[in-house]
């Protein structure tokens, strides 16, 4: 079963990388794009809590690394961090809908592009967040939080499990 | 009573996640052989996928780019016009203009990128997400003799260098990025050797860098930049990369503002310069 799993969201984390390196060079909006990887972290924590939204940020961040000219595991921390923040989110949710989860991975966004910039800046990678930081921050949170409903959908489907049945313990 | 324990062992897997990413990022940081020859198998391996993913998405995008920027593009269009009919009024000057351009080289003794070998290549993506710097990606790699760190130009002057390699595909970093630097050379009148050190001055200004020059020799507004090159220069001397648009005084020297010749923000085909710098 964690083999299938692991699976699923390999195959998630692939599809995500392959349209945001493709995709969503182009659509931009307001010259900000959607960061679907980060999105995909934190929907991964907000469905199956803080740990597995660890690993899974962990994993895509790494992914994303290597696709990015970006130091490899920079992303990688950020996005474990923003999968941990996003699955404290979803704990306190007794009946996750879609407009909470929405509003868990536009915050979890906006946690996860604040916490690239400042891990990248502190290392002397400067030009890596490209463009106004607060543009960029308001600008994902708002294109991740659409993206929203349907990345639920997919990754739910990845770990096997109705959100519904997970309850704040 | 589940809770705490359950709420630290997820605690204890985020600081063992968070310490792995930052040893691989400390042994990145510091050019770790073998994990930098796993990157690149691994960017190879992505690299027909993500081909396929762009001959999949390309039509969507095209779409998408004419819907939400529709009114972008009427007014792209109207520029363009404007632009045309400005041309058209500029065409009887070009002739002086490129007289004077010789006979600028030839005070100068530049070397044009004509005696370089070169590779035209397409661009086929811009830059990725918001994390990544101003980079695109071009359909030509190791296969074609590209390596990293050769100079990446346009008809209109220099507007890159390559920053990664793989076989069947680059990336170029471009010259508005801030993390780019070029030494330059400011031909003005009254000394045409003025070295200077040009930077990006990020996404901000696509049409413009910086140069930062030590003492004031008489430069002006109109004055063109190339390339200084040198032994270990990443680029040879005499790539075109603008005029200097504008120069303010600062208490360390001036800073001057520098137009560029090529449009890098615009660019869909591009020249890469098979040159080398010296180890």
């Amino acid at each position: 079963m964690a083999f299938l799993r692991g699976a699923r969201m390999g195959l998630v984390t692939l599809v995500a990388l392959v349209l945001q390196t493709t995709l969503f060079t182009d659509l931009r909006i307001g010259g900000v794009a959607p960061e679907l990887v980060l999105a995909v972290a934190a929907m991964a924590g907000f469905v199956a809590g803080p740990s597995s939204g660890a690993w899974a940020g962990f994993w895509m961040g790494l992914a994303y690394d290597v696709v990015l000219e970006t130091p490899l595991g920079l992303a990688g921390l950020a996005f474990c961090i923003v999968g941990y923040v996003a699955g404290l989110a979803g704990e306190t949710a007794f009946r996750p809908t879609w407009w909470y989860a929405a509003g868990s991975v536009a915050v979890s966004s906006v946690f996860g592009v604040i916490v690239f910039a400042i891990v990248s800046t502190l290392v002397g990678q400067n030009a890596v967040v490209s463009g106004s930081l607060l543009r960029v921050v308001i600008g994902v949170a708002i294109l991740n939080a659409l993206l929203a409903p349907a990345i639920m959908g997919v990754v739910r489907w990845s770990y096997g499990r109705p959100r519904e049945l997970r309850v704040a313990t | 009573m589940a809770a705490p324990t359950h709420r630290g062992r997820s605690w204890y897997t985020l600081a063992l996640l968070a310490l792995t990413a930052l040893t691989l990022f400390t042994l990145d940081f510091r050019g770790f052989g073998p994990l930098e020859s796993v990157q690149s198998g691994l960017r190879s391996a992505f690299s027909p996928v993500r081909s396929a993913g762009e001959s999949i998405t390309k039509p969507i995008s095209n779409g998408a780019e004419g819907l939400f920027n529709y009114g972008d593009l009427e007014e792209e269009n109207a520029r363009l016009e404007a632009r045309i009919a400005e041309l058209e009024g500029r065409i009887f000057q070009i002739d002086a203009e490129e007289a004077e351009l010789k006979r600028l080289k030839a005070e100068l003794g530049l070397d044009y990128v004509g005696d370089l070998p070169t590779v035209i290549a397409e661009v086929i993506t811009g830059p990725v997400g918001n994390f990544a710097s101003q980079s695109v990606d071009i359909n030509r790699g190791t296969a074609d003799g590209i390596t990293e760190g050769m100079p990446v130009v346009t008809g209109a002057g220099l507007v890159g260098r390559v920053t990664r390699a793989d076989r069947s595909r680059a990336v170029v970093q471009l010259i508005i990025d801030a993390e780019f630097t070029v030494g330059v050379r400011i031909a003005s009148e009254t000394n045409p050797d003025e070295i200077g050190l040009g930077h990006g001055d990020g996404p901000g200004s696509p049409r413009q860098i910086t140069v930062d020059q030590g003492i004031d020799l008489g430069i002006a507004v109109g004055d063109l930049v190339v390339t200084s090159g040198g032994r270990t220069s990443l680029f040879p001397p005499g790539l075109p990369i603008g005029v200097v648009s504008d120069v303010i005084e600062k208490d360390r020297g001036l800073e001057l503002k520098v137009e560029l010749n090529a449009a890098p923000d615009q660019i869909g085909f591009v020249n890469v310069v098979l040159f080398e710098a010296e180890e």
